[in-house]
């Protein structure tokens, strides 16, 4: 597939989900207590300072910002200094790498921040005007987005300035796949190396987190939905694991047979 | 077991860079680095390939020493 026809399916996609989010937000906002008990497990007569709440949500949202465009300059200044130098190489390959990772989580606790003030909206509907409350959050929503989406493809250009065989893009829709088959056997190493890892790490966490959040629902009453999310992400991680490795092993089998 | 190399020292004397070394055995710069710290154990056709532009054999460039 060309760069076009991928920038236009990720757009479409992108578009889709963010105008169906919307529709779907617009109206959850106006449906009774029974949906929002089941969507959040509050009940629409919690108490919150609508004020402070949007403060502490605009100001954590510039803060994503200004770390997305802290990490950005600091590539840029990696690479501005690059000399045909071994060690220069290595430094601003580091830098570039920990900018695109602080990047990510900038761009990732955006999004989890509008999520939870678009619930608290849906929780507290009838306590401000919940039209304007709602398009803000969507607004700022899609401009982090949209940010986060420039502000990232930049990096990955200045990172495939250092890594001239890996070329990736965020409008990649596989972009572990890409990045698989264009590595060489010492980056593959590297990658599988850290995939598995951030298996062993994530499964340990969500394990972790379901047990938490099994006990916090039992205790205070709350709803079960996140507790059967959780433990639905649980069971789907492992079971790709598991079938993932089976297949391996399968294969490796047929291979040796054939020879 | 720990690989010992002399890939930097070979680089060094015929006066070429990490980046045009990856290039001549079709590999990145990255790997050509790794496998100087000592992170990656190069593969055989790797490591048979290196020693051919060398011209010298693959022992002379890799090593192990076993540990006692």
């Amino acid at each position: 597939m060309n760069a076009n026809k991928q920038k236009k399916k990720f757009f479409i996609i992108f578009g889709t989900v963010v105008i169906v989010s919307a529709v779907l937000g617009f109206f959850a906002g106006f449906l009774g207590d029974n949906i929002k008990t089941v969507l959040t497990g509050f009940d629409g007569s919690t108490s919150v300072n609508y004020l402070v709440l949007f403060a502490i949500f605009i100001a954590l949202n510039i803060a994503a910002l200004i770390v997305t465009f802290y990490s950005y300059f600091k590539a840029k200044k990696a690479v501005n200094m690059l000399k045909n130098d071994d060690a220069y190489f290595d430094t601003a390959e580091k830098t570039v790498d920990l900018s695109i990772t602080v990047e990510q989580i900038a761009f990732v606790f955006s999004c989890v921040l509008n999520m939870v003030a678009t619930t608290i909206n849906i929780v507290n509907v009838e306590k401000v005007d919940p039209i304007i409350y709602y398009f803000v959050v969507l607004i700022v929503t899609v401009l982090a987005l949209i940010v986060g989406c420039v502000i990232m493809q930049r990096l990955m250009k200045i990172q495939n300035q250092l890594t001239p065989n890996l070329n990736m893009s965020v409008f990649d829709f596989d972009p572990m796949k890409t990045q698989e088959v264009q590595a060489d056997e010492a980056q593959k190493e590297l990658l599988y190396k850290s995939a598995y890892k951030s298996f062993r790490i994530t499964s340990q966490v969500f394990m972790a987190l379901f047990i938490i959040i099994s006990v916090i629902t039992a205790v205070m009453e709350l709803s079960i939905i996140t507790a059967v999310v959780v433990g639905c992400m649980v069971i789907f991680m492992c079971t790709v694991f598991v079938i993932t490795s089976y297949k391996m092993q399968h294969l490796q089998k047929d291979k040796n047979k054939k020879k | 077991m720990p690989l010992y190399n002399r890939l930097k020292e070979y680089r060094a004397k015929n006066g070429i860079n990490q980046s045009e070394m990856g290039r001549l055995v079709g590999v990145s710069r990255q790997t050509i680095s790794q496998i100087e710290r000592g992170d990656y154990s190069p593969s055989v056709v790797l490591a048979i390939k290196i020693a051919r532009y060398f011209n010298v054999s693959v022992e002379d460039i890799f090593d192990f020493k076993e540990e006692e």
